[in-house]
């Protein structure tokens, strides 16, 4: 049977959205609830208004794109919606039209989750294509970070992958254009600016690229040159302050910052070889964020092309791979309530104050051992894989 | 494992919990086993070890009783009140009561004239209303609307009713595969609500595993 799919892609696809479409409606994360919620009064408010909320941590366009997708629910819910995210939270996880609601919002994110499956598989050459496309469809990280969770920076990694895809291509303008799309929607893609603008040895080239990511970057940006605090909150955050939690004191007042370190010496080894693999090397250069922070699960997402480019290349799912994938979800399983089992809420509204239960039964000190154990076993399986990926590379 | 029965989540007001001002609400669970409520609180007078009593009351009867003290409240929390299941629980009037073990009787009049909203429409002078601020900040406040926002019962100060209601959860205690079950039954009955959706979403997903199922059988015919 698997066999048979391998062979259609069509069937991929469809076997795809069967799989989220089950999963959708019945699940739903806080944090995909608190951006829509910021997005439904995106357009009621002033930029500088707008901002001053400490959840507002993403680009005005990924907002504006929102909006759009809550728009296009009201189109088919009409008041249904709006009275939704008026009422309480216990009030609109035990709504009869949650299911109906849930649906229609997560639909646009299912089949942008499908595009980046369908982009992703392009890259590859035709003969491993359909099993490229097949890892994604039903890849537990994308069905639990997207048709569960609903982790908008999907619409970023849609971005990213059609930067991957145009390099590939040698159109490097529009890879360009689509790399600065994408930190339109968010931030974390500068990483890779980098690796895209030295993946060639042509100055003149080299300014036209950057000059062309910053064309969208400045354009979807105009409105909240002036608005207080905006660009502090984004770069500076809670977010970067993880990031950057990890050091290696070095003196009075002085500390390395591992991440960067690492990823100033892969940046480093980039510029020093010949043949510049910019989708291996850019990838790489976020993997010391999930390996020395306590990073947000959701981010898992941004890896997934890297993770899934090596079961593609090797053809099987070996023992790193089943660890990195086993490791991710007891991180998950040990974390609170809304990140697992409280995502079941719109079936049963109980679940929404579940809040931790995990410690409860294990006490504090063993849950956040039990956290550091397996987050350990995720570094080191996330190294490895890299590490192979990169031992690949340079036999190739 | 206690399974959220009825809660009224709306406030906007709080009443407080004080000398000679008895909180109460009236409620009516819709499951057998009623085992725990919850109410969201805040406490201003952090540490404190005033002593607190919540009491499940039928017919004028205790069923249920427990001491707090304001040390074990935070800020801004929702005090949860797990007890002993009560079994035959569903469609009866049960009153969940919160009060002051204190004494403080200076206290008392200007708390009944806050939780009655007696300066509402009668505005204190200044000396007034610094004591009127000293006062709340001495006792627990727990969440209340001013509106009927529970059809099935209502809030009461010393018995006497208000207009509004508390903000709070029931729980009922359910065991292994009841859980399940009740779960299930629920969301068949949420799921004939919305009719509309249902019939749409299962012949959408039917049809798309149709087509599926169709394009394998053709690609094993090739």
């Amino acid at each position: 049977m698997i066999k048979k799919l391998a062979r259609d892609t069509l069937a991929i696809i469809l076997l795809g959205l069967i799989l989220r479409l089950i999963i959708a409606p019945f699940t739903l994360n806080w944090d995909f609830l608190a951006n829509m919620h910021l997005a439904a009064k995106m357009d009621t408010q002033s930029l500088s208004e707008f901002y001053k909320d400490p959840l507002a941590n993403y680009p005005p366009l990924m907002y504006k794109t929102l909006s759009v997708i809550y728009n296009f629910t009201r189109t088919f819910s009409g008041n249904l919606i709006d009275n939704w995210f008026a009422a309480d939270n216990l009030t609109a996880v035990s709504s009869v039209y949650i299911f109906r609601i849930l649906f229609l919002l997560k639909l646009p994110f299912i089949i942008i989750d499908i595009a980046c499956g369908v982009i992703f598989s392009r890259l590859f050459n035709v003969g491993k294509r359909n099993v490229a496309l097949l890892a994604w469809m039903v890849n537990p990280i994308s069905l639990y970070l997207v048709a569960a969770w609903t982790n908008v920076d999907i619409t970023t990694l849609l971005f990213i992958l059609l930067n991957f895809y145009f390099f590939s291509k040698n159109k490097f303008l529009l890879s360009v254009f689509a790399l600065g799309m994408a930190v339109s929607f968010k931030f974390f893609p500068l990483f890779f600016v980098p690796f895209l603008i030295f993946s060639t040895n042509n100055w003149k080239k080299r300014i036209i690229y950057a000059l062309t990511l910053a064309l969208p970057v400045i354009t979807t940006h105009l409105a909240v040159i002036g608005v207080p605090n905006y660009f502090n909150q984004l770069l500076a955050g809670g977010h970067s302050r993880s990031v950057l939690f990890a050091t290696l004191p070095i003196g009075a007042d002085r500390a390395l910052i591992y991440f960067y370190f690492i990823y100033f010496i892969v940046f480093l080894y980039y510029l020093s070889v010949k043949t510049k693999n910019y989708f291996i090397f850019s990838l790489f250069s976020i993997v010391p964020i999930f390996a020395f922070s306590k990073f947000n699960l959701q981010w898992f997402i941004w890896l997934l092309p890297l993770v899934l480019y090596s079961q593609v290349k090797s053809e099987k799912l070996s023992p790193n791979i089943i660890l990195l994938y086993a490791s991710f979800f007891f991180l998950v399983l040990l974390s609170q309530a809304s990140l697992n089992i409280g995502m079941l809420a719109p079936i049963d509204a109980t679940l929404w104050n579940l809040e931790w239960p995990l410690k409860k039964i294990f006490g504090d000190e063993n849950i956040f051992s039990m956290l550091n154990m397996v987050h350990t076993l995720f570094a080191a399986s996330l190294i490895f894989l890299s590490y192979r990926i990169f031992k690949n590379y340079e036999k190739a | 494992m206690r399974r959220l029965d009825i809660f009224q989540e709306n406030h906007g007001n709080s009443l407080i919990v004080g000398p000679g001002n008895t909180i109460s609400q009236t409620f009516i669970p819709t499951k057998n086993n009623l085992a725990g409520v919850r109410i969201p609180v805040s406490n201003p007078k952090l540490g404190a070890t005033d002593e607190y009593q919540m009491s499940i009351v039928y017919e004028n009867n205790i069923l249920r009783e427990q001491t707090i003290t304001g040390a074990n409240l935070g800020w801004q929390t929702t005090l949860r009140y797990d007890f002993p299941l009560i079994s035959d629980s569903a469609g009866k009037i049960y009153t969940l009561s919160f009060s002051y073990l204190g004494k403080n009787s200076a206290d008392e009049d200007i708390l009944t004239k806050i939780n009655t909203g007696f300066w509402d429409t009668q505005k204190p002078d200044e000396k007034t209303t610094e004591i009127i601020e000293n006062t709340q900040k001495n006792y627990v406040h727990v969440a209340y609307s001013k509106s009927d926002e529970y059809k099935n019962g209502q809030a009461m100060l010393n018995n006497q009713s208000l207009t509004g209601d508390l903000s709070f959860e029931t729980y009922y205690q359910v065991v292994g595969i009841s859980y399940f079950k009740d779960t299930v039954n629920d969301l068949k009955l949420r799921s004939v609500k919305d009719p509309l959706f249902f019939i749409f979403y299962f012949l959408f997903i039917g049809s798309i595993i149709g087509l599926l199922i169709f394009r394998l059988k053709i690609k094993n015919r090739k």
